[in-house]
């Protein structure tokens, strides 16, 4: 199947908004099955990283591969690459599951109508498969008697989880999640920290921006440390937490861990 | 001499006639300016310059000029370049040209209106941007567009009098013919008044009740009465 045995490769992948040089060159990996979490201060690039590797964000330079891959562009044969077709760029974007800060429920409908969208109108599968698909992973995040309350009517951890839910009903091969429980009330993270690691325990492969280190270092198999749109260490998270060696990095979690909670 | 209605009444096949003139100049107007408005609308959020820049100089245009003129300009300047035109096909023309580009206006608002973290989600899903256009964008949206576009009918159907300038004959038209046959100023003057106000708030009334359809306002309505019930 592929070559390198890595389901996400990043290769010197560049990003300019403007003047603004917000990714200086990353080199990543991730493998099937693997869950990688990527810290970092605000502003060191992690979400527009995230944005990149579904073509969310077009990189300015450098690829991102998906199965060896390479989403959004396609090479000629003289090696010039040029934007793929957007019906291409689509199929690539359905293999990820992608879970926002900011949840990103559709207002206008329902749970259960959010989960079922993409499923019946991207993947064709029909009204009735779709919705016994939503019980399940309905009943998987907890929220089977939410299904028909609108967005509004939910909390934001109950909408986390219904966005979770959501992504995972076009059976993605990758779930990326960027920030999930930053915008959430502080008793309102460990529903959806729940749900992500029960996802973990299935083998899902996760890549996860957050700021949580207790999540991180109970469920990552690896950190990505970000800081100014480079990575600056990575490592498991025994090693990354326990024994730093970037400056930065030492730096950055002696201020997360003496932050007053 | 004192206010008549009889007066009213004798001429009312006049008004009924430019009544129904008027209503359906600014009926078929609108539906050609919301079909066209929709691509105005999308060209300037399209990728290609091109696109871009024809809908924007478009809008600029219409904008920018009095409705009189742009009446004039299509009722006299196409005969000059060979293109025959009578003054129903100019005054339906003009109406769907001016009615178009602010509806489009009203949409492009409504587009902007929608958070950007909605068609985020979508895209992500693998929806294509015409699916997420029509399954997302647009259902949300509707709450944001209908009382603009209510708004803009109702300044089309004023602006129709313009018309009777190049002999279309509509209710203002109707008005000078009662006041020139019979001269009985204040009659015509009432007349002709109470007769766009009705058909005013026939659109007003219609609008709203659209309004009351729209998903946005249905969640309003849900999340409304969900906060008074936590509040007892």
């Amino acid at each position: 199947m592929t070559t390198s045995g890595s389901i996400i490769r990043v290769q010197n992948l560049h990003k300019w908004f403007g003047e603004l040089h917000v990714l200086k060159g990353i080199d990543l990996e991730v493998k099937a099955g693997e869950k990688v979490c990527i810290m970092g201060p605000s502003g060191s690039g992690k979400s527009t990283l995230l944005r990149c590797l579904n073509f969310l964000e077009e990189p300015s330079k450098g690829i991102v591969f998906l199965d060896d891959l390479p989403v959004g562009y396609i090479e000629d044969a003289d090696g010039k690459r040029r934007r793929d077709t957007e019906s291409n760029i689509n199929r690539m974007r359905a293999r990820m599951g992608v879970v926002f800060q900011s949840f990103n429920l559709w207002t206008h409908m329902t749970a259960s109508a959010n989960i079922v969208e993409a499923p019946i109108h991207v993947n064709g599968l029909s009204r009735q498969a779709a919705n016994e698909k939503a019980l399940s992973l309905l009943r998987l995040v907890g929220l089977e008697d939410k299904k028909d309350a609108y967005p509004a009517q939910l909390s934001g951890g109950q909408q986390q989880r219904i966005a979770i839910a959501r992504a995972l009903a076009m059976d993605p091969e990758i779930m990326l999640f960027d920030e999930p429980t930053s915008a959430l009330d502080p008793e309102l993270v460990g529903e959806v920290l729940a749900v992500m690691s029960e996802l973990a325990r299935g083998g899902m492969t996760m890549i996860v921006v957050t700021h949580d280190m207790g999540f991180a270092s109970a469920v990552a198999d690896r950190i990505v440390f970000m800081d100014h749109g480079q990575v600056v260490e990575e490592g498991p998270p025994s090693t990354f937490f326990q024994q730093p060696k970037n400056e930065r990095t030492i730096q950055f979690l002696a201020k997360m861990t003496s932050r007053p909670f | 001499m004192p206010f008549s209605l009889s007066i009213i009444a004798e001429a009312w096949p006049t008004f009924e006639a430019g009544l129904i003139t008027t209503a359906i100049f600014c009926s078929v107007a609108s539906v050609l300016g919301l079909v066209l408005a929709v691509p105005i609308a999308l060209a300037q959020f399209s990728r290609s310059w091109p696109w871009r820049v024809s809908a924007k100089v478009l809008v600029e245009i219409v904008r920018d000029t009095p409705f009189l003129v742009q009446v004039f300009v299509i009722y006299f300047v196409f005969p000059a370049t060979g293109i025959p035109m009578s003054s129903t096909v100019a005054g339906i023309l003009a109406l769907t040209i001016h009615g178009a580009v602010y509806f489009s206006e009203s949409i492009r608002g409504a587009i902007l209106s929608v958070p950007k973290g909605q068609v985020d989600a979508a895209r992500a899903a693998g929806m294509s941007y015409p699916l997420t256009m029509r399954r997302i964008v647009f259902p949300q949206m509707m709450g944001y567009v209908l009382p603009p576009i209510g708004n803009q009918i109702v300044g089309l159907i004023k602006d129709s009098a313009v018309l009777s300038i190049i002999s279309v004959p509509e209710l203002s038209m109707a008005f000078q013919n009662v006041l020139g046959t019979t001269f009985a100023a204040p009659e015509a003057f009432v007349a002709v008044a109470v007769l766009y106000w009705l058909l005013t708030s026939a659109v007003t009334l219609v609008m709203s009740r659209l309004e009351q359809l729209t998903p946005t306002h249905r969640s309003t309505q849900e999340m409304t009465s969900l906060l008074a019930k936590a509040d007892r």
